[in-house]
């Protein structure tokens, strides 16, 4: 971010991870306040809730860096293509992850509406395919066989009632 | 110290049949596979197969809970060699240098340490715990709430001292560990932080929790690669090589006899137990050896310590329970269930009334050191193939397996859901270098920090100067000032000047 003479070289999804965090504390301290303003209620609570924020502070400084330039100088910019975002951001890794994450949280809350079995086989086929096994056979196979197994186990295993489709 | 007639009883006791020794391999398996796959802990395998000991006599069902015990102690070092997964916050400073060695290719060597640490350890703790099993009591007993706070926010301090790189964001890591442990009812019965959810009235499903930071901080990275250890030839399990890693363990002595004394002592202390005592060990490892900046890149000396001290502390905490009848964790809590299956109770009379049967457990304790050195390195051959598998399936794998051990150990969907949201927290957190440890070790102590602050507060009526009258607790207060101004400290002094400059942020 340009400013006059002055460029900006902030890290924001850093800062943003920060923020989150500082707005955790301050909505968690909030909440154990309405709950009650006893002692013994804050007495972690508040300074810790204090403390963290302070480290946030600190920690959220350190990523805005100021650089002074000459005025005549600077680069227009390089405007990236959405398809060239993607492709940067696929060979990073990091739409593996989203894609992975977005999985696990559909896998997550698929189970009370697919049961174990089914959503566990749904979650190990797609999750392998994304992260790059593309042999039908295998991605069938080893998910049903896995899925089929752990679901079988954990059944036997726990004394609580486990949701299934076919077990 | 030790009453030679009473071992002469104890010997009959374990000698005189073959029923209490028919239960140890099984119970060592079951520690170790239950220790070994991530989502499932110990405690789990205890609570699991406690119905079976109903079937056993007392002694035999001591031996059997006490083998899951030992199995598991080396079981959870298993996953955080390897994948950067501790099976249970016992193994967390395992994977500071453990996992760089698997990266290294050295995954062998590192199971080899971690299997001679845990072995030693064990055995080296219940020997302890056969000639101090008195004094140590009367010890724990000196310890009030004033200490056992400190001895809490000191080991928080610590994990972010030790992770050196980001003081600030380990410091800020545990706080935020600290404040999502004290979600749910206080001990007035006030509500916090819960959105209105039922689930988290009694807090946030710490296991869920901790295998969702943990699994992200790892899972995610792999993704970027196709194997664990890229080089085909370093992803061979090697009997060699693992024996090689069992007899290097004992050039190190000083740093395996200290973190096994630290981990007796610490597991001693009712509510700390493993998860602190394996961070303590490291510390204290890494603090008194002359070249400090190679350990968490995959130096062996930390391996030994943080292994050579969860396992000790299994005595440690076996002293507490048996001198005392305290529960020093989740595991010796359900000793205390097997105990009360059997109409025993424990507490300050239980050794006295009966010292042959404390004899043989602590006995067949040695014994089971000796046999998981045998059983460890045959399932360390089949659990080191998990370095073998692609990571494309790998990661799925173990999220799946993760989400089902979360359902197991809160019977509902909130424990996946925890681990999905920790996912996500500790995704990000790798992503910025927040040590995902601090923030677990945080949510595991935040209930025992709030406690024992609540009771401190009550004993001293507010006044700070009530702990200049407790010499232990301002030795307890200095340690842990100190941690908090290491970084200061170490610049000051021009103590380990790498880490000290790496501690800035």
């Amino acid at each position: 971010m340009r400013i006059g003479s002055v460029r900006l070289h902030v890290e924001w999804g850093h800062l943003a991870f920060v923020l989150f965090m500082a707005a955790f504390c301050v909505w968690f301290w909030l909440d154990a306040r309405a709950a009650s303003t006893n002692v013994q209620n804050l007495l972690v609570i508040q300074p810790a809730a204090i403390f963290a924020l302070l480290l946030c502070a600190a920690i959220a400084i350190r990523l805005v860096k100021i650089e002074r330039m000459d005025p005549v100088e600077g680069s227009p910019g390089k405007h990236a293509s959405a398809a060239s975002v993607l492709r940067a951001l696929w060979r990073a890794g990091e739409l593996r992850g989203i894609l992975v994450a977005a999985l696990l949280g559909a896998y997550v809350f698929g189970v009370p509406l697919a049961g174990f079995d089914l959503a566990t086989f749904l979650f190990l086929a797609a999750g392998m395919f994304v992260l790059g096994e593309r042999r039908p056979l295998f991605l069938g196979g080893f998910s049903a066989l896995f899925a089929l197994a752990l679901s079988y186990g954990f059944k036997v295993m726990l004394s609580v009632p486990v949701p299934m489709l076919l077990f | 110290m030790i009453d030679f007639p009473a071992i002469a009883d104890a010997l009959r006791m374990l000698f005189g049949s073959w029923s209490p020794w028919l239960v140890m391999v099984p119970g060592l398996v079951i520690g170790l596979i239950f220790g070994a796959v991530p989502g499932l802990t110990t405690s789990m395998a205890m609570v699991i197969f406690l119905p079976l000991t109903l079937y056993m006599d007392f002694l035999s069902a001591m031996i059997f809970m006490t083998s899951i015990f030992t199995g598991g102690g080396f079981g959870c070092a298993i996953p955080a060699i390897l994948v950067n997964i501790p099976g249970m916050p016992a193994a967390v400073a395992t994977t500071f240098d453990g996992y760089p060695m698997a990266q290294r290719g050295e995954h062998n060597e590192a199971l080899g340490l971690g299997l001679a640490a845990s072995s030693f350890a064990e055995a080296l703790s219940y020997l302890i715990l056969l000639l101090l099993v008195v004094p140590i009591a009367n010890f724990v007993l000196k310890l009030s709430s004033p200490e056992m706070l400190i001895v809490g926010l000191w080991g928080l301090t610590l994990i972010a001292a030790l992770r050196g790189r980001h003081f600030a964001r380990g410091l800020l890591a545990g706080m935020l560990g600290l404040l999502l442990g004290t979600i749910g009812f206080s001990a007035r019965g006030d509500i916090r932080g819960t959105m209105g959810i039922d689930y988290l009235l009694d807090g946030i499903p710490e296991i869920p929790a901790m295998m969702g930071l943990f699994c992200a901080a790892e899972l995610f990275k792999l993704m970027r690669t196709d194997y664990i250890v890229e080089k085909a030839e370093a992803r061979r399990v090697s009997m060699r090589r693992i024996l090689s890693g069992v007899r290097a363990t004992f050039r190190h002595p000083r740093i395996l006899v200290r973190g096994s004394l630290i981990g007796v002592i610490i597991g001693a202390v009712p509510g700390v137990g493993s998860a602190v005592a394996n961070l303590l060990a490291y510390s204290e490892a890494r603090r008194t050896v002359s070249d400090p900046e190679r350990f968490g890149k995959g130096d062996p000396r930390g391996v030994i310590a943080a292994e050579a001290a969860n396992s000790s502390s299994e005595g440690g905490s076996m002293a507490t329970l048996l001198a005392l009848g305290i529960p020093g964790g989740g595991a010796t809590a359900i000793m205390l269930g097997a105990f009360a299956m059997h109409n025993i109770t424990g507490g300050p009379r239980f050794i006295a009334e009966n010292k042959p049967l404390v004899y043989a457990i602590i006995f067949s304790n040695f014994v089971q050191s000796i046999a998981l050195m045998a059983i460890g390195i045959g399932f360390i051959y089949l659990a080191g193939s998990i370095v073998r598998t692609p990571v494309r399936v790998l990661v799925p794998s173990i999220f799946a397996i993760s989400v089902f051990g979360c359902y197991a150990i809160t019977g509902n969907i909130a424990g996946p859901a925890t681990f999905l949201v920790f996912t996500i927290i500790g995704w990000q957190m790798q992503r910025y270098d927040y040590p995902v440890a601090a923030t677990v070790v945080g949510l595991l102590l935040a209930q025992l920090v709030e406690g024992e602050a609540l009771r401190t507060y009550q004993l001293s009526g507010g006044d700070p100067a009530y702990l200049l009258e407790r010499p232990i607790a301002l030795v307890l207060l200095v340690l842990l000032a100190l941690s908090l101004l290491w970084p200061v400290l170490a610049r000051r002094f021009k103590i380990g000047p790498k880490l000290a400059a790496e501690s800035d942020g």
